[in-house]
């Protein structure tokens, strides 16, 4: 814990310091048709995701945050603008196996078991050989003990667990997380952001999508706050709260403190 | 963990397991009905003369023509199950092989889909002589009834499995690069797996009708064959006993459709069990 500690310290240091950007998107636009115009969804959009950096893209359904993870993963071209990974193309970061996602749905496959669900991404990318690394995994998510279980017969929690360990079976330094939680009760969602902070293990950079305030505080290293229609950058509020951080920082006034703000700006781009 | 859904809890809180009738319920209700309707049959056909003997014959003259022609009714059986299921599998394949190009491509599926319904629309028992005149007298205007009803439902089936497929987990796939073949073959295909048996398990009992219309229409044996003569002859026993073979013989298939369903698709059952706690 110690170690996870002076990581998130250095991570913080380097971040301040201007230290090195992994994900750069610059002037993004993405426009939809829309009945006989377009519809523009994201709009100018600027953001650098530095280097095992955390951060959350928090707004209102609708503000196209989930619209700019796609992009940045490289699943919908972009109509004006660039992603850059680490000065490369994104088409590049793709083939190069870098991203992990995570999707507001589990997406288990129903036929195959927990430990072989977890062992999906090895085996379509033709590496099998590594299937030894699925129980370790396995129990980091806490799920030791399951392997054999199908996903029907594991809560919503669990799966979203299956769902973490096969995006980081591919040891992926950039995690795309669109609304990981979201479809799962109050008491196991806050559960599982505390899971999440200790899995976290500072070597890769995270782009959440959260429209949970307290949710994007407890876990990032810095908040992007989204204005909808169309979507731009209303504000970014970097989060200094020590590292590690559990459950019981959010009783704290700074929380609080950040909780406030945040609504703030959300209420300001949103009216 | 498992829940058996048969125990219940009396007004106690004890457990109780059903007896040995209620769980196996299933079984029993169906061919304890049909005993009861054949043996109001028997009787009907024995003491009343509501029916003469070539309208309605007794079941048990039934049974005791079919034992005395086995061999005759065999080497029928053994024809139209040839005919069943090779036309069966070539359906099937067909069906599998069409559903292919038909979920990748919304061209092709624009091309071909009303095609394939009309083909449907179109009576086998109507193409049946165009057949004969193409393919001989041989078993294959049979054969190719057959595969022409059996092929539908599964080319249906398998293109909407193959196609529904989640989003979220196509986009899953693309971000770790993943081939067209290893998403087929990893997530389509399994996917479609479970709707794929439907349109078997529509395909084994279509296969059958298909296999007794093309022996109507152009035949030396098969237990369609023999049901065209026997009614000609106006053979009520041997006609009956036809009939049972063939009931016999869907049924039997059916049933091993479903078996093999079973075997490739153990998680289905495991659907419901109670879900564990976070």
């Amino acid at each position: 814990m110690a170690q996870m500690g002076e990581r998130a310290g250095s991570s913080l240091g380097s971040v301040a310091d201007g230290g090195r950007v992994r994900v750069r998107v610059r002037d993004l636009t993405q426009r939809f048709p829309a009945g006989d115009g377009a519809m523009t969804a994201l709009d100018q959009i600027d953001l650098d995701v530095h280097a095992n950096e955390f951060v959350s893209l928090l707004g209102p359904s609708g503000c196209g945050k989930t619209t700019l993870l796609r992009i940045i993963g490289g699943l919908i071209p972009p109509t004006r603008g660039d992603v850059t990974v680490d000065g490369g193309s994104v088409q590049d970061a793709l083939r190069a196996r870098r991203f992990g996602v995570v999707f507001q749905d589990a997406t288990l496959l129903p036929w195959r078991t927990v430990a072989d669900n977890a062992a999906l991404l090895l085996d379509v990318t033709h590496q099998q050989s590594r299937r030894d690394d699925v129980a370790p995994l396995l129990r980091t998510v806490g799920l030791d003990g399951f392997e054999q279980h199908y996903p029907a017969q594991l809560s919503g929690g669990m799966r979203q667990r299956v769902a973490l360990a096969r995006a980081l079976a591919l040891s992926p330094d950039i995690m795309l997380m669109d609304e990981p939680f979201a479809s799962l009760d109050a008491i196991t969602r806050d559960r599982m952001a505390e899971e999440l902070l200790r899995i976290w293990d500072g070597s890769r950079s995270v782009i959440f999508v959260t429209h949970a305030i307290n949710e994007a505080i407890l876990l990032s290293d810095r908040v992007v706050v989204m204005s909808s229609r169309p979507g731009r950058v209303a504000a970014e509020v970097r989060i200094d709260l020590p590292r590690p951080r559990g459950g019981d920082v959010r009783q704290s006034d700074r929380f609080r403190a950040y909780e406030a703000e945040l609504r703030g700006h959300i209420e300001e781009a949103h009216g | 963990m498992t829940i058996d859904t048969t125990l219940t809890v009396d007004s106690r809180g004890e457990l109780r397991r059903p007896g040995w009738l209620r769980r196996h319920r299933t079984v029993i209700l169906p061919i304890a009905f049909l005993l009861a309707l054949l043996v109001v049959w028997e009787l009907i056909s024995r003491y009343t003369d509501a029916f003469p003997d070539y309208v309605l014959p007794a079941p048990t003259a039934i049974v005791q023509r079919m034992w005395e022609d086995a061999e005759l009714l065999w080497s029928a059986t053994k024809v139209t199950l040839v005919e069943v299921v090779v036309g069966f599998v070539a359906g099937a394949l067909i069906g599998l092989a069409l559903a292919l190009p038909i979920a990748y491509s919304p061209t092709i599926r624009a091309t071909l889909y009303p095609l394939i319904v009309a083909s449907q629309a179109v009576p086998k028992i109507a193409i049946g002589p165009l057949l004969v005149l193409w393919l001989g007298l041989g078993a294959l205007p049979k054969l190719a009834i057959v595969a022409l009803m059996v092929f539908f439902p599964v080319v249906v089936t398998a293109a909407e499995g193959f196609s529904s497929v989640d989003r979220n987990l196509l986009d899953l796939m693309r971000s770790v690069n993943a081939s067209q073949w290893q998403i087929f073959r990893r997530v389509r295909f399994p996917h479609a797996l479970p709707q794929i048996f439907s349109g078997l398990k529509i395909g084994i009992t279509l296969a059958v009708v298909g296999a007794v219309v093309g022996e109507w229409i152009a035949a030396d044996n098969g237990l369609g064959y023999l049901l065209l003569q026997a009614n000609t002859q106006l053979d009520s026993t041997l006609l009956f006993s036809a009939l049972v073979l063939l009931v016999v013989l869907g049924v039997v298939l059916f049933i091993l459709v479903e078996v093999a369903e079973r075997l490739l698709l153990p998680w289905r059952q495991s659907s419901f069990d109670v879900p564990l706690s976070a």
